[in-house]
């Protein structure tokens, strides 16, 4: 309860103590990748669903619409890749450490045993050996958030991929089975990547804090103590804090 | 700031990337036959289907293109079906007035240029080679054009073409009217050509004296839609 109370503290304190999360890069990056998947999701069901394919009709357009976006879906990310920020947490994004096992086994059905044994990890009763170093990069994002991303990433690689072929098959007289296959995939694979849209979407809604932070950039130090223990700014911040500013009573 | 420090852990978002675009490329191996077997085991459900709900299913079901922002709904009454060009009674035709003209019955695949096919679908109506007759073509006559009463969509046909067995101004399709999303009142069905040669909601024949390009054979298709001998594919024919 204190708990709680002191985090709506801080959180409704102006300025204080805040954490930079996303720099303007990454943040570009999400909202253009974002509104483009949209949109691909949004003519995607008029194009497939057939009550709204008689609602909206003008079929040539929309698969237009839809053959564009799908075409810049990747563009924001190549873009990003050009600032030093958005490549860092690709980087982040891109490397498990220890604590992302004990997250996912913790959270993934992987069998009771491996679920007591990570259990027994998070109360530091063992220990996982992994190299030590005091400047890591690492921590921002949680196990879930990485598998996320890797696997949009790869669905707009698969989505391009199968889009071309559906697209260019008749020009490249691909063969009448891979490009059925090519539409398969495409079609399943929309199904999956809209769930998965819908559960990121709806995790979103339940953290107002995560939302500022992909918003604004920052975030209050007490969400991210309490969602990215690990998180490396915190132990740099944690330093300057223990040598500067450190008063009696604090704790 | 991060830039000099070293990031450690295992590269598994990487691969998990490359694991997603694996699994693609498999599908894409696999789907077809992956596709046949889920349009075998899913057509029972399709025939039953009174919710619509089986078109969530990838496969063969129908799809419901339309090209045009809306389409009005014409009832039996109000249906009008103008026939006219190089012919020597041009007639404007009432639901009643085809339907009172001779019927035939055909069981045929509906066959879509995307991929789709729909086994087996029981169609009824008028030979257009009948309605053809009925108004007398002339000797200057090469081709039809067909209109739809949207006014968006239009397809054509060479008269030989027109004149086939299997080519009928459908008034009944899926044992019932043709319904207002099949095209209904009235449609055409090419059976042996791609789906986009079958008009939905038909108003308009005109006889004249060359082929010309339709909506989507403007935007790329083949002018000659025979089925598994253009556009690229090789589908069974019908």
């Amino acid at each position: 309860m204190s708990v709680l109370q002191g985090r709506q503290e801080s959180a409704a304190t102006p300025g204080g103590e805040e954490i930079r999360r996303f720099g303007p890069a990454t943040r570009w990056v999400h909202r253009a990748t974002a509104a483009l998947l949209g949109v691909c999701l949004a003519t995607a069901a008029i194009l497939y669903l057939p009550p709204l394919s008689l609602m909206f009709g003008r079929r040539a357009l929309i698969a237009d619409i839809h053959l564009y976006c799908g075409l810049a879906l990747p563009v924001p990310a190549l873009l990003g890749w050009l600032a030093a920020g958005f490549r860092r947490d690709t980087t982040e994004l891109n490397r498990f450490v220890a604590e992302d096992g004990a997250w996912l086994r913790a959270r993934l059905p992987f069998g009771s045993a491996r679920r007591r044994r990570s259990a027994r990890l998070a109360t530091g009763r063992i220990t996982v050996a992994r190299p030590v170093s005091t400047h890591r990069v690492g921590g921002k994002f949680n196990a879930g958030q990485k598998l996320y991303a890797a696997v949009v990433a790869g669905s707009i690689l698969v989505f391009l991929g199968t889009g071309l072929m559906m697209y260019l098959g008749q020009d490249l007289s691909i063969p009448d089975r891979y490009r059925t296959g090519a539409s398969f995939v495409h079609t399943l694979l929309a199904y999956g990547i809209f769930f998965a849209v819908c559960g990121h979407l709806w995790m979103a809604s339940r953290d107002p804090v995560a939302r500022a932070g992909m918003r604004t950039g920052h975030v209050p130090r007490w969400w991210a103590v309490s969602e990215h223990p690990h998180w490396s700014a915190l132990a740099d911040e944690r330093a300057q804090t223990t040598a500067i500013e450190r008063q009696p009573g604090e704790d | 700031m991060f830039t000099e420090k070293v990031a450690d852990g295992a590269p598994i978002g990487r691969r998990v990337v490359l694991g997603v675009a694996a699994l693609g490329a498999v599908g894409v191996a696999v789907g077809s036959t992956v596709q046949r077997t889920l349009d075998k085991a899913v057509a029972p459900l399709r025939a039953r289907d009174t919710t619509g709900l089986t078109n969530l299913i990838p496969g063969d079901g129908f799809q419901i293109y339309t090209v045009t922002s809306s389409v009005p709904h014409l009832s039996a009454a109000t249906y009008q079906l103008k026939v006219h060009g190089l012919v020597n009674e041009p007639a404007t035709l009432t639901l009643a007035d085809l339907e009172a003209m001779p019927q035939t019955k055909l069981t045929r695949d509906f066959q879509c240029v995307t991929g789709w096919r729909v086994g087996d679908v029981p169609w009824a109506g008028v030979k257009l080679g009948d309605l053809l007759d009925r108004v007398g073509v002339r000797s200057a006559a090469r081709a039809i054009i067909f209109r739809s009463f949207d006014g968006s969509y239009d397809e054509s046909l060479t008269l030989e073409e027109a004149r086939r067995p299997d080519v009928l101004v459908a008034l009944r399709m899926l044992s019932g009217p043709v319904s207002f999303e099949h095209g209904g009142p009235v449609r055409l069905y090419v059976a042996p050509m791609y789906g986009y040669k079958s008009i939905k909601w038909l108003g308009e024949i005109e006889v004249v004296d060359t082929v010309a390009p339709g909506y989507w054979e403007r935007r790329g298709y083949d002018i000659e839609a025979w089925i598994g001998k253009s556009n690229g594919r090789g589908d069974k024919p019908v």
